[in-house]
């Protein structure tokens, strides 16, 4: 069977928080002459159930599709098995869960039900279990856009001696850390709970490539954040991608051992250690013996280079679902473990159509729940509390940041101006301060190279570069990459007085773009009618182009 | 080795594999075997009972090795005392129907112990192996001396000896007789009904074609004949299939297998001793295929015959087994424990509860009556322990006796 176009249902990351995501759609898109991207969480958030269904099925049956992927979020249970059964019929179903070491029981297997063939990142022993209920699946273990990993250049540059990045208040992480600095190891940590805080997706990078050693730890659960998950799985300790992320920049990893590590490495590649003293001593030992140590590395990275670069991955993937023939019959078999958590979840949703007054949808929902209602009482009652919360807080916050716009027109309405960024938190705000309208905005600035040349919402967008020849001031339209983008232009010798940040510390929170989730409908679908079209409410837009066909 | 084998003692061989593991041992070592039917321990005793008198052997046996023979889905255990067991002598475990059970109960009580025996297909170690727990597979094993090939004439075509009231397998039989065929059936729901062990050697040594079927429990609910809690499997395991013995069984008395296809067959038998089939079709043109060649299907059952005689053989295999085990080689347990595990277990004890109840035990009422968090309790099956146990010490007993 030929499959030159697929859908992808997965949730979309415009920026490299989450590198992964966007690692496997590059891998999927390497392999297929088009491909579709539905981002599931922001579409339902945007479109209701049965509108973000109609969505599929129309892009399907349109497109004549017969392949596709779903990339769920970690324990996500947002869609409905027997809408995905109902797509699944007739066409190639493969699916990748993150975490299902945790989530398999509860939520994964439910969905994996339907699926021809099911990509496993981590834990190959799930093949096997995966087996035992008649459902392929294959461990390509992690896959990476190895081009966004720069490998070291000398071990001269390498100034750190010994850094971890990741949490440091799971497991035994912690004390492990502790014992090293207490033995005189110069250990750097970065991430949450951290001395040096959390770091963006460049900056990781640039700690894999100046460290003598990079640290990674076996990922062990704490289940009982979840009420549903079982304790007992906390036995269970996760294969991590993090070793071959650090390969991939050329760095030498020292992990813990985690059974089905030597599919991943081989002992020549990285070295592995059981308890803190052997961690301790072969710390000391690879700090002596540098050349081991680089020798090492440059073979890890050749062989995460060759096995875990998603392109080159997904060529082999792809000749496996070649070789396989669909199910004819995809069956649906629920427990009620798994629909209370589904309706407890979909509890979610019904507030966020609540709060903003979205009936018909809300009713959709209620409708969704009420099949069935049987719910996880502690959770429910937990998002309501959290929702209000929240509303509460977030209508404070909403309060000063409008403010803090309206004072921004004493300044800025008579010059030429500049946005820098071209997402979704340029379009929200366009969209939710109807004062932009009235300022002369000339161009919008965006690093990404491929937006160079293209229009958002009739906006040209350009290069930073070329700001210079646009406008005067600049307004930095992103709440993630605003310290970046700030240094960003002071290195282009842009000026602090004609540079506006719309964040101050006060704001912890994207004001814009993830206010709510009718906002954060960003996909490639919708940002491209956007492009097209200049419409403020992506569900009517979805209904305009219902009846233009 | 002093070896303590805590299990299901049977006595008329109906279940014939409970005695073969513990023959499979004490014929290795007789005279430093106990075994114990820690049932009827535990009926007679209650807890405190029931666990002491274990420590008591233990300790005046001086015990190396304790082996416990699980019946499925039981829970008759406290996990805690079992913690208890595995820091006094090198644990082992063996679970029956473990592709049904194994969440419920079996991995929480296969954390006390420093290996797991399973009847499986080895594909199924891997949940084990996930948890850091050591499990082997050693498929199902026979005391190879109760099954005997008698040579006699095949007079039944086609066999089937087991539960029939599963709907897939009536439909399978039922597609062989619509076309033509006789199908002898015996069991539970069956034209001929349920037969002991003697009987059950008698047709497997007649019949030409021993049918088998491979798919799990069907309905999910109690079962008041075997006092198994089947509610408690999450629906999804339907898509499991069973590694059963039965082939083995069949290929014990000399006779010819055609099985419902399961991962791991095999690893039981090869296709040059027994045949599968995966529909009612391919079932139907290997029944007609087969009868027709007689040659053929007597050469298969010899060749699985010395296969089984020679790899399933419970003393031969378990003198495998205790020679590779270290009983030094003994890990620090850690329990983790859910809710689900804790209402299954303080439902299954109402079993005893009300047993102590109605035999009038109130001292062991009361014992049992507190270990039990009636807060966490499945009150459906909590019914059926009263009725089923009100039936047999007060109904059959008193009412009934002269029937």
């Amino acid at each position: 069977m030929i499959y030159d176009k697929a859908l992808i249902i997965s949730r979309y990351h415009d920026d490299l928080a989450n590198p992964i995501y966007n690692a496997y759609i590059r891998g999927i898109e390497s392999q297929c002459k088009s491909i579709h991207f539905v981002d599931y969480f922001d579409q339902v958030g945007a479109l209701g159930k049965s509108g973000f269904e109609q969505q599929i099925i129309d892009i399907l049956e349109k497109e004549k599709i017969n392949l596709i992927f779903m990339i769920f979020v970690s324990g996500d249970p947002s869609l409905d098995p027997y809408f995905i059964q109902k797509i699944a019929q007739n066409r190639f179903m493969a699916m990748v869960f993150w975490d299902t070491e945790q989530f398999f029981e509860q939520i994964d297997r439910y969905y994996m039900q339907l699926a021809d063939l099911v990509l496993l990142p981590a834990n190959y022993e799930y093949i096997y279990k995966l087996k035992m209920i008649g459902i392929n699946a294959i461990c390509p273990f992690s896959l990476f856009d190895s081009s966004k990993y720069k490998p070291s250049v000398t071990s001269k540059m390498q100034s750190i001696d010994v850094s971890f990045v990741g949490e440091v208040t799971k497991g035994a992480r912690k004390e492990y850390i502790s014992y090293l600095l207490e033995n005189g190891i110069n250990i750097q940590t970065y991430g949450s709970g951290t001395k040096n805080g959390k770091v963006s997706f460049e900056k990781v990078v640039e700690i894999f490539n100046t460290s003598k050693i990079n640290l990674s730890f076996t990922g062990t659960y704490d289940n009982s954040v979840y009420t549903y998950c079982s304790n007992i799985n906390n036995r269970i300790m996760q294969n991590k991608g993090k070793p071959i992320e650090i390969a991939l920049c050329g760095g030498f990893v020292l992990t813990e051992y985690v059974p089905g590590i030597e599919k991943v490495f081989n002992e020549n590649d990285i070295d592995t250690f059981l308890s803190k003293e052997e961690l301790l001593e072969k710390i000391n030992y690879y700090l002596e013996n540098a050349n081991k140590r680089i020798h090492m590395s440059n073979r890890a990275y050749e062989h995460a280079k060759k096995n875990y670069d998603s392109i080159l991955a997904f060529s082999k993937i792809f000749d496996t679902i070649r070789s396989i023939t669909p199910k004819k019959n995809k069956t649906v078999i629920l427990d009620k473990v798994f629909i209370e958590i589904y309706n407890t979840f979909h509890i979610f949703y019904f507030l966020a159509f609540l709060k903003q007054g979205r009936i018909q949808l809300m009713i959709e929902e209620l409708k969704v729940f009420t099949k069935n209602p049987i719910f996880i009482a502690r959770d429910v009652l937990d998002h309501v509390k959290y929702y209000i919360q929240e509303y509460f807080q977030l209508l404070t916050q909403k309060r000063r940041f409008k403010l803090m716009i309206q004072n921004l027109d004493y300044g800025i309405s008579q010059k030429e101006i500049v946005l820098y960024g071209a997402g979704k938190h340029t379009i929200g705000l366009l969209n939710k301060f109807p004062q932009f309208k009235n300022y002369t905005i000339k161009a919008i600035a965006d690093s990404n190279p491929k937006l160079k040349g293209t229009t958002l919402m009739g906006i040209p967008v350009i290069s930073p570069s070329e700001i210079f020849d646009y406008g005067e001031i600049i307004i930095i339209s992103s709440f993630a990459f605003e310290k970046e983008i700030l240094q960003h232009l002071k290195n282009l010798q842009i000026l602090d007085a004609n540079i506006i940040q719309l964040y101050k510390k006060e704001f912890t929170r994207d004001m814009v773009s993830n206010s709510n989730s009718y906002n954060s409908y960003n996909s490639y679908n919708i940002y491209n009618i956007y492009h097209k079209r200049q419409q403020t409410d992506p569900y009517q837009i979805y209904r305009n182009t219902l009846k233009l066909r | 080795m002093n070896i303590l084998i805590l299990t299901r003692i049977i006595k008329n061989n109906s279940n014939s594999i409970y005695n073969s593991y513990s023959n499979g041992i004490f014929n290795n070592y007789p005279e430093t075997t106990t075994i114990v039917d820690y049932f009827d321990l535990y009926f007679e005793n209650s807890k405190k009972g029931f666990e002491e008198n274990i420590l008591k052997i233990i300790q005046e046996k001086r015990i190396d090795l304790i082996f416990i023979n699980f019946v499925s889905g039981d829970l008759t255990f406290d996990i805690y005392f079992l913690e208890k067991l595995s820091s006094l002598s090198y644990l082992m475990m063996n679970f029956y129907d473990s592709e049904l059970f194994f969440e419920p109960i079996d991995r929480y009580y296969a954390q006390c112990a420093d290996l797991v025996l399973l009847p499986t297909s080895s594909d199924f170690i891997y949940n084990f192996s996930l948890l850091d727990i050591n499990a082997i597979s050693t498929l199902s094993l026979f005391d190879t001396k109760l099954y005997k090939n008698n040579n006699i004439k095949k007079d039944i075509d086609i066999s089937f000896v087991g539960d029939l009231s599963k709907k897939s397998r009536k439909n399978f039989i039922n597609y062989l007789k619509e076309n033509g065929y006789k199908v002898q059936t015996y069991g539970t729901n069956t034209e001929n009904g349920r037969v002991d062990f003697d009987k059950m050697v008698n047709i497997f040594n007649r019949s030409k074609i021993n049918l088998n079927f491979s798919e799990t429990i069907e309905h999910r609910s109690f079962d008041k004949l075997s006092n198994i809690d089947y509610s408690i499997i999450p629906n999804i395991v339907k898509y499991m299939k069973q590694l059963k013995g039965r082939s083995i069984e069949i290929a014990l008395c000399g006779s010819f297998t055609l099985t419902q296809d399961a991962i791991g067959i095999d690893e039981l038998f090869n296709p040059k001793e027994i045949d599968t089939f995966d529909s009612k079709e391919t079932l139907l043109k290997k029944v007609t295929y087969y009868l027709k060649n007689t040659l053929q299907r007597e050469a298969m059952a010899e060749k699985s015959h010395l296969s089984a005689i020679n790899r399933f053989d419970a003393t031969k295999q378990f003198q495998k087994i205790l020679n590779s085990l270290d009983l030094n080689n003994r890990k620090t347990k850690k329990i983790y424990m859910d809710e689900s595990f804790l209402i299954n277990y303080n439902t299954y004890h109402t079993l005893y509860l009300f047993n102590f109840l109605f035999k009038f035990k109130f001292k062991y009422f009361k014992e049992e009556f507190k270990i039990i968090q009636f807060k966490k309790i499945h009150f459906s099956t909590l019914k059926q322990h009263f009725a089923q146990q009100f039936k047999y010490q007060i109904t059959n007993k008193y009412f009934r006796k002269n029937r």
